[in-house]
This record gives structure tokens, sequence and C-alpha cells, in this order.
């Protein structure tokens, strides 16, 4: 496989992982699927989104960050409710495969065909607001949990 | 080539055509070879018998078909390394295969998670999840509880209620995840591929100090590592010192300026990402943090890195967790914490004179532990030299492996300080210990070279299971002792004292809800084994303390094989814990309330 085909199928991970995730999670689905889809949920894909404005040149490069990145996030995410008092873990998972399938999208707008940059702002702006709708959703669907 | 030995020639970067990589004839043969080593290697491996194990620990039931499928595995790793074209997928497989007959060993001879310790961490999660709170009063891992959160989050996730099953790979799992950053740190000191294989090869050869188990300091490597690796790739320069002059010299081995992302947005990001990094290694340990900050401070005061703030970022970072998150452990901690500052001696002897004691058999796997550390470090200050000498010393490599062993000045850590500095330098010191080898210069048809290198990295191998596995028959723990520990915490109610031996597998329940208590802390002990008497003081002293905390929740003892084998690998006389078990049992003041093959749980005796 070359490099792009390595990191596109990374980010089709990263979505489908996110996905299966809200869908397990939503469902309230338990056994060795939901475990093998929240590692490699967890372990790769909040942090690819993350990375990807960094442009990372390899298929390496993506993966180290990812992984360094999701860690970094799920630590936040994690220390921030136990530190509140708010420890509802399965709205954080929703919430973040939401922000995941969000920033696939926005991944997915393509580039600036007069000058191939890729349009930032536009899909930050869209990750923002569907991570927003992502908590929203999250908080909602795991109310009373 | 010049007159003097060490010199050699220069040479050009070696470097893979780019494009759609192939898979050759002969990488297909290595890689064949190398997972049917690990299919001989996992099916032998199966059948050994972990009870068996002596001092010298899991070398003694190694069967012979797994050695020589580990010899297999390094000899078509060498052949392979031969080819200057050979594939990366045939090299990652061969490492992967390395890694898997080294780091999932355990997991595939024994039952349930090794080492203590292990147990510990998942009660914390444990308790994390079922509280939701951080009580930053019950110990200090709840002052640094990054990796235990992050665990719970995980946990809770995949719907795991235990993590046992998690934890038993855990080594395996985290050398993996280490891979990545070793390669783009390795790959960011030399663009000779062969050379970046081989140290990864000696990373994992060499790599026997064990912290990559389910623990917070495993977690702060890979970020640790990460860390690093983007620092090297992205914003340190790479132009090598002269010999003698701090002069920048021309690119002697190809090692060019470390690539910059284009624009600033991308240098922006890039920077935002080790700054998460460092901060979630802030609250996940202890120690790591100031090795990160030491590392970059390090490679910032020589002018290797432009990003001057960035230490004094960190340093704050790491003071305001200290100060604001961790106070309690601060408090009651700080002559702990300052007591060791400038103790160098004090606390190099923490780490290596007071480790050699214990039985015979283990004084040998001490021993060779130093040996192997020596020889793998003067391979490093070999091959320091020889790249000075070639002008090709890449600085920030060397600052990496010194920047941690200033951490020696500042604390014992236990006694396990020179551990954690060899553990941290690892992979700069493996990558200058690749350079003596010379592999670029291995080519199919010359032998002495890569002979050498097998000789060296079969070495590493063999000794292995002694130096990183020496211990296992102490941190070995069986599914009799879980099943034991389970059963007190059904029969203790929350709030009671449990008595216990050291390395009792306990606390994966009920954290912070019960005390702990020790037998080897109790009066008498330590004279038990050369005074006759000291068995009935010991036992006079625990019927005391037991019926003192009946009054309130009540109190339990487990006794377990893990606690008497731990102490008689470390501690001379030998069976002292095993007097003290088997007087208990026979005492009429205790009444055994459960037992199996390797644990006992006893309250007191009505009168």
């Amino acid at each position: 496989m070359t490099e792009r085909e390595l990191t596109i199928g990374l980010r089709l991970t990263a979505a489908f992982s996110a996905a299966a995730m809200g869908a397990l999670v939503a469902g309230g689905a338990e056994g060795p699927v939901r475990s093998v889809v929240a590692l490699v949920f967890l372990l790769l894909a909040p942090g690819l989104v993350v990375v990807d404005i960094a442009r990372p040149r390899s298929a390496l490069e993506h993966v180290v960050l990812a992984v360094g990145m999701s860690f970094a996030i799920e630590v936040a995410v994690a220390l921030g409710m136990l530190y509140a008092g708010v420890w509802r873990p399965e709205t954080a998972v929703l919430c973040l495969a939401a922000f995941v399938l969000a920033g696939s999208a926005a991944t997915a707008i393509p580039a600036n065909a007069r000058t191939g940059a890729a349009p930032v702002r536009r899909r930050w702006l869209i990750v923002l607001a569907a991570a927003g709708i992502g908590v929203l959703a999250g908080i909602v669907l795991t109310d009373g949990d | 080539v010049s007159g003097t030995t060490l010199r050699v020639a220069r040479r050009p970067p070696e470097r893979r055509p780019r494009g759609r990589p192939t898979f050759a004839r002969a990488d297909r043969l290595g890689a064949s070879v190398a997972i049917l080593a690990a299919v001989v290697f996992a099916v032998s491996a199966a059948g050994a018998d972990p009870r068996g194990m002596t001092d010298l620990g899991l070398i003694a039931v190694m069967p012979l078909p797994s050695l020589l499928a580990l010899l297999a595995v390094n000899v078509s790793f060498c052949a392979t390394l031969r080819r200057p074209d050979a594939s990366t997928l045939a090299l990652a497989i061969h490492v992967l295969t390395l890694l898997f007959m080294l780091y999932g060993v355990t997991a595939i001879i024994e039952d349930v998670p090794r080492i203590q310790a292990t147990y510990r961490h998942l009660g914390i999660i444990e308790e994390l999840r079922r509280t939701g709170q951080i009580d930053p009063t019950i110990d200090a891992y709840f002052d640094w509880p990054g990796f235990f959160a992050f665990g719970a989050l995980l946990f809770s996730a995949a719907g795991i209620d235990a993590g046992f099953g998690l934890a038993k790979w855990a080594s395996l799992a985290d050398e993996v995840l280490y891979l990545g950053p070793l390669l783009l740190i390795l790959r960011a000191l030399t663009p000779d591929r062969r050379h970046v294989w081989l140290a990864l090869w000696l990373v994992a050869i060499t790599n026997w100090v064990g912290q990559d188990y389910f623990a917070p300091q495993s977690f702060a490597y890979f970020l640790y590592l990460a860390m690093l690796a983007v620092l090297l790739r992205w914003f340190t320069r790479a132009e090598p010192l002269a010999p003698l002059r701090l002069r920048r010299a021309a690119r002697p081995d190809g090692a060019g300026p470390a690539i910059v992302p284009p624009g600033v947005r991308g240098r922006v990001a890039m920077l935002a990402i080790v700054i998460a990094l460092f901060a979630a290694m802030v609250p996940s340990h202890q120690l790591t943090p100031y090795a990160g900050v030491l590392a970059v401070a390090a490679i910032v005061v020589v002018g290797l890195c432009p990003l001057r703030t960035l230490p004094v970022l960190m340093g704050v970072m790491v003071a305001a967790w200290v100060v604001y998150m961790a106070t309690p452990y601060l408090e009651g901690h700080i002559k702990e914490l300052v007591g060791g500052v400038g103790s160098i001696n004090e606390n190099v002897d923490a780490s290596v004179g007071s480790r050699l004691a214990g039985s015979t058999e283990h004084l040998v796997v001490v021993r060779l532990r130093l040996i192997a550390t020596l020889v793998l470090w003067g391979l490093a200050a070999f091959g320091v030299l020889i790249r000075w000498r070639r002008g090709a010393l890449q600085p920030a490599s060397v600052l990496l492996i010194a920047a941690p062993f200033v951490l020696l000045a500042l604390q014992p850590y236990g006694g396990e300080m020179l551990l954690r500095v060899y553990f941290l330098s690892l992979p700069f010191v493996a990558f200058h210990a690749a350079e003596p080898l010379r592999a670029d210069a291995w080519r199919p048809g010359a032998w002495r070279r890569p002979a050498v290198g097998l000789a060296i990295v079969t070495l590493f191998s063999a000794t292995f299971f002694v130096t990183r596995y020496g211990n296992e028959r102490s941190d070995f723990i069986t599914a009799e002792s879980i099943a034991a520990v389970e059963q007190l915490y059904e029969l203790a109610p929350p709030g009671a004292v449990l008595y216990g031996d050291p390395n009792t597998p306990w606390q994966f329940a009920e954290y912070g809800q019960h005390q702990l208590r020790y037998l080897t802390e109790l009066d008498g002990f330590d004279e038990v084994g050369t005074n006759p008497d000291a068995v009935r003081t010991v036992l006079r002293s625990l019927d005391a303390d037991m019926r003192g905390d009946a009054d309130g929740h009540g109190a339990y003892l487990i006794t377990t094989r893990a606690g008497e084998t731990w102490l008689d690998l470390l501690q001379r006389p030998a069976g002292r814990l095993h007097e003290v078990h088997e007087a208990i049992a026979s005492s009429p003041r205790f009444e055994r309330i459960f037992a199996n093959r390797d644990a006992a749980i006893y309250k007191l005796a009505d009168r």
C-alpha cells in the first residue's frame, strides 16, 4: 500500500469506528465486539481528526500523533469529568464519536481548486458545530444513566 | 578510508526508492521464517509450567523449542538486514515477532496478569468508575490520576469489568505502541534505514527493566517518546558536531535539518501537539514529566531547538500541578522529595548496591543485568566515539542520553531511579550501540560483520529471559491467589483491617476501603530465622493487633505463596515468611476460613 492509501485507510477506520462506537453505546450493546471497537476508536480516532491540521506527511506520523493526541484528549475529558464530579463516560464517548464523525466529514471537503489549499476555517467551523451538536446529542441520549 | 581504525568512510544516505513498496522473494522467505518461529514459540511456551520456576526466573522453565525459535528469528532478521533493499514490511514482521516472543511470553504461560502492582492499578480504575470522583487523600496515585482516569474511560467505553485480560497483554501492547515514536525518533537521527531497524531491534532485546506493564509510567513513556519524536523530527537541527569543535560541519551521513512542516500553521499545530502530549503526561506520572522537561531543556539550551520558552512552559505546568493538584502528597512527603537532592552516591547506591542481595541464583540475575547494561552502554560509548571521529555526532542524540541521568541527582525514587534512567535513555543508547555493528556495511556474501552483529543480538536475546524475567518467580501471580483475594473481599466488610504479606495481589477491588497491614512489619519479624522465639513474638503481636482492630469493622489475614517467594528471592535467610505462615496455620489463636494451594484466609479464633 502507498502512504496515501494508508492514510485514507486510517481516516476510514476512524470514521467507521466512531459510527460503530456511537451505535454500540447508544444501543447499550455489550460483549467483545464493543471492546474491540472501543479500543480502536479510543486509541486512534479523536486524535486523528485533530492531527490532520498539522499535515503529517506519512501514515506512520499520522498514527503516532493520532494515538498521542487521542490519549491527551481522553485524559483531559476523563479528568475533567472526575474533578467536576460528573462522571458520565458513555456521554463522553458519544460526544467523542460525534466529534470524530464531524471531523471526518470535514476532511472530505475538497481542497480549493485554484490554490490547492484546504479550506481549513470552513472545515473547523463544521467540526466545532457538529461537536456541539454531538455533545447535546450525547447528553440527551444518555440522560439519566 | 583514513588511517585510523575508528574513522570510517562517509557513506551516502540509504533510502529506499519511493512509490509502491516491493516484497521480494527473500522478504517473503524471511517473513515466513519469522511467522513460523512465532507459532513454534507460542505452542512450545504454552506447555511451560510457571510453578517450576527457580530464582533464575522464567529461563528455568522455558522450553528449548521456544529458545530455538527466538534464535531463528534473530538469524532471519540479520539475514534480511544484509539486503540493502530489504522490504520494510519484512523487517516490521520480524520486529513484531520478536516483541511477541519477548513481551507476550508471560501472557502465554501465565493465567492472570503478572506483577502485584498491576492489581493495585486495576483497583484504582475500579474505584474511579465506582465513585466517579477523585479523592486525593487516599494515596499518591490519586494526586497523579491521569492514566487511571484514561483507563476508567476506556474500560467504561469497552464494557470491561475487571480488565485482567487487557492488563495481561499490556506489556506487548505497550511495546507495539512504542514502535511508532521510536521509528520516528530513529529516522530523525539517521537516514540509514538499516541502522534504524537494528537500533529498534536493540531496544527490544535490551529493555529488561520491565516498566512497560499496566502502569502509569508505561503510558507516560509513550507520551514522552511521541513528544521527543515531534521535537526531533520537526523542530531540532540535526547538524553534527565536528571533532573537538562546536562548529557546524557538512552533512556527513546525509542527516539533514529536521523536517519543518510547511507554513506557520503547521509549526503552530505541531507545537500545540507537543504541549498537549506533555499536558497529558503531567497528571499521569510523577517522574516522567521531569524527564521531559530535562530532555527538552537540554536540546534548547545548546541551541539545537529554537523553542526557547517551551521548557519554561513545561516547568510551569509541572510546578502548577504539584502545587495545586497534588497538595496532599506534597504536604506529607516534602522531606522525601527534597531529601535526596544532590545525594548522587546514595541515590545510585539505592538503585544498585541495595539490589545486590537475595538468593544465590538471584545474585546471578542481578549481576547479569549489570553486565548486560554495561555492555550496552559500552557499545553505545564506542558508537558515540565512532560518530564523533567521523564528524557525524548528532548532539541531540547524546544530550537525550545524558538528560535523564540528571534525575539521579534529585531522587532515589524508591531505589528505582537508575532503572528509570536506563528506560528513558534507551532509544538513544540503542541508536549509538548500533553504530559499531555497522549494519550499512552488511552485504550479501560478506559474513564477518553480520556474524558479529548476529552474535551480539543473539547474546542479548538469550540473556533477556534472565535479565527481564529474573524476578518472575515473585512477579508470577496465580489464579488461586486471585480467587483467595476475591474471597477475602467477600468476607471482609468495608472498613475491615486486612493483614497480609508484601506482594499480595490485592486492592483490585474496594480500593481505599480497607487499611492494609503487613506481617513483615510486625514486632519480631526481623529476627525470624535467627531467633527461635521470634515467631512467637510475631504471632503475639499479630493477635494483639487484630484484636484491637476487631472492635471496629473486623480484621482478616491472608497468607500467600507470592509473599513467600518474593521475600525468599530478595532477602536472607530464606523461608522466614513460610515459617510464620506455618505457625499461624497451627496456632489456636487463628481460625482458617478459606484455603487453596496458594493462599489462606484467617480470622481470630473465638476465645
